[in-house]
Order: structure tokens, then C-alpha cells, then sequence
């Protein structure tokens, strides 16, 4: 193995693997277990927070292969990249880890959403997972509708919560992968800048 | 009337862990990202309480909008003096320690 260099840090995968699976977890493997425990307490704290506040119902892909195609500098996006542009929440929500995964596995297993135009649409019920049953499945429109036309405002800042979670995990896996930003222990380097 | 509503209640958690989780990828030892987290959670409260404030006088009374944007300006002016040299202070505070 290459020796580090003065200055230059040594990377850790498998922990950055580890805190992206559970938030904090690469680094209660590394020994820092208090800062793993804050980050799992804050960002699973954030993300259920979120979640409830959502009904259980704000964190989902769905199958938009039936919806208008969508593209990008002329070009048509593919199957998954397509998705995600109809749900952008799920590419912040992704990163939490474990946490949303029944929601790529409904991904995976429900049929497709109807088309917009389709009858019956309004009445359309996805075939709920034998596993997660409904958990994280992407919501048929009108139970969506009533999400949003009944209850408060709770619903839209619970999936911008499950979001902040996910993103913000992205800093902790970077802090698993190679250490806090500033090292506050660390010597100054001669002659370098305060 | 403006805190009645209850999505405002939601947002100390938004604000807590959102310091205690950046603060925490920024250092390693408590002291310091306890500090800047506190950091953090003043200069968010103070920019978002201050702009709220405005918000809900202009909305309430149109007719003040003046008065409403000369007490904006100078907030503005008056949180950024304090808060960059709190910063300035804490940046000193928290130079490497010599072994």
C-alpha cells in the first residue's frame, strides 16, 4: 500500500459504503462512535419526521413509462432517468440509504402509473407489494389530491424534510470517506496560509 | 396570525439537525461543532425570523411599506455586522492547537 503523504488523506470505502447503508454507521466502524450516533439520531430523526408528517406517503418512485416522454437538449431520457425527472424528490431521497429502499423495490415490482387521458384513472389502485404491502408505492393521483386539498401544509414540507435527510447524508458518507472538512488537531503545514 | 399555523412548529427540528449534522462533517471535536452548529442555528433563526418579520408587516399593512423596508435594510445591515464578527472572533478561537 502507498504510504499517505503529509497533507493527503486516507480513504475509507468501506465505511463511506457503511454510512450511506445506515447514516453514521462507517463511522462507529472507524471508531468516532459519537458522531456516528449524531448522525444516525439526526438524519433518521429528520427522515421519519418527514415521513410522518407526509402520511407515510412522500417518499416513492413510480413507473411514469405510460406519461409523456421527457427530454433534454433534444434528447429523449431513458426508463429510470425519465422517473426520476417526473419524481426529482426520490434523486435527494435515495441517499438516506436503507431507509428507502422498499421504495425502489415497489419501483421494481408495482405496474405502471395510468396515462393521464386513461378512463378510470381517478379509481386506479396499484396491486399492493406482498412484502411492504403499500409501504413507500407511489400513490395514485387522487389519493394524492386529497393529501394535498385536505390536510395542512404538514404533507409538502414532510417530503422536503425526507429530502434535507438524504442530501445531508451525502455530507456524512464524504465525512466516512475522508474525514471531517477542517482537522482541527491536525499541525499547521510550514509556511503555510492561517 | 403567523405561529398559529402549525407547519412553523416543524422547522426547530429542520434547524437542529441540519446544524448538528454539517457542524459535525466540518470537525471532529465536540466543542467545535457544538460551537458552529450554535453558529448556524443563530444566523439561520435571525435571517429567517428577520425576513419573516418583514413578510408579515408588508402583508398586513400594505400601506407601511417604507417604513417595512427601511427596518428590513437596517436589520439587514445590523445582523451581517454582528454575525461577521461573531464569526471573526470564532475563527480565532478556533485555530489549531499547538503541541
Amino acid at each position: 500500500m502507498i504510504p499517505a503523504l503529509p497533507g493527503t488523506r486516507k480513504l475509507d470505502p468501506l465505511a463511506a459504503f457503511l454510512s450511506y447503508l445506515l447514516p453514521g454507521l462507517g463511522q462507529i466502524v472507524q471508531g468516532r462512535v459519537g458522531k456516528g450516533v449524531l448522525y444516525f439520531v439526526c438524519l433518521y430523526g429528520l427522515f421519519f419526521y418527514g415521513l410522518t408528517m407526509g402520511s407515510w406517503k412522500n417518499v416513492w418512485l413510480g413507473d411514469y413509462s405510460q406519461q409523456a416522454e421527457v427530454q433534454i437538449l433534444g434528447r429523449k431520457l431513458p426508463g429510470l432517468l425519465k422517473d426520476l425527472s417526473y419524481r426529482r424528490e426520490f434523486a435527494g431521497q435515495f441517499w438516506i440509504g436503507i431507509a428507502a429502499w422498499p421504495a425502489i423495490l415497489q419501483y421494481q415490482t408495482t405496474e405502471p402509473l395510468p396515462k393521464p387521458d386513461e378512463p378510470g384513472k381517478e379509481v386506479w389502485q396499484p396491486k399492493p407489494n406482498s412484502i411492504f404491502g403499500s409501504h413507500m408505492q407511489a400513490p395514485p393521483e387522487a389519493e394524492l389530491n386529497k393529501l394535498q386539498r385536505d390536510a395542512d401544509k404538514r404533507w409538502d414540507l414532510g417530503w422536503v424534510f425526507t429530502v434535507i435527510a438524504g442530501v445531508l447524508n451525502i455530507l456524512v458518507i464524504y465525512d466516512a470517506l475522508c474525514g471531517p472538512v477542517v482537522r482541527d488537531d491536525e499541525p499547521k503545514p510550514a509556511g503555510g496560509a492561517a | 396570525m403567523l405561529f398559529a399555523a402549525s407547519i412553523y412548529w416543524d422547522l426547530p427540528v429542520l434547524l437542529i439537525a441540519v446544524s448538528l449534522v454539517y457542524s459535525a462533517t466540518r470537525h471532529d471535536r465536540w466543542d467545535r461543532i457544538v460551537k458552529e452548529a450554535a453558529n448556524w442555528i443563530v444566523r439561520m433563526v435571525g435571517f429567517l425570523g428577520g425576513l419573516g418579520v418583514v413578510l408579515y408587516l408588508l402583508s398586513t399593512h400594505p400601506h407601511l411599506w417604507k417604513i417595512a423596508a427601511a427596518i428590513g435594510i437596517v436589520a439587514t445591515i445590523i445582523y451581517y455586522a454582528v454575525t461577521l464578527s461573531l464569526f471573526r472572533k470564532w475563527k480565532k478561537s478556533a485555530a489549531p492547537v499547538a503541541k
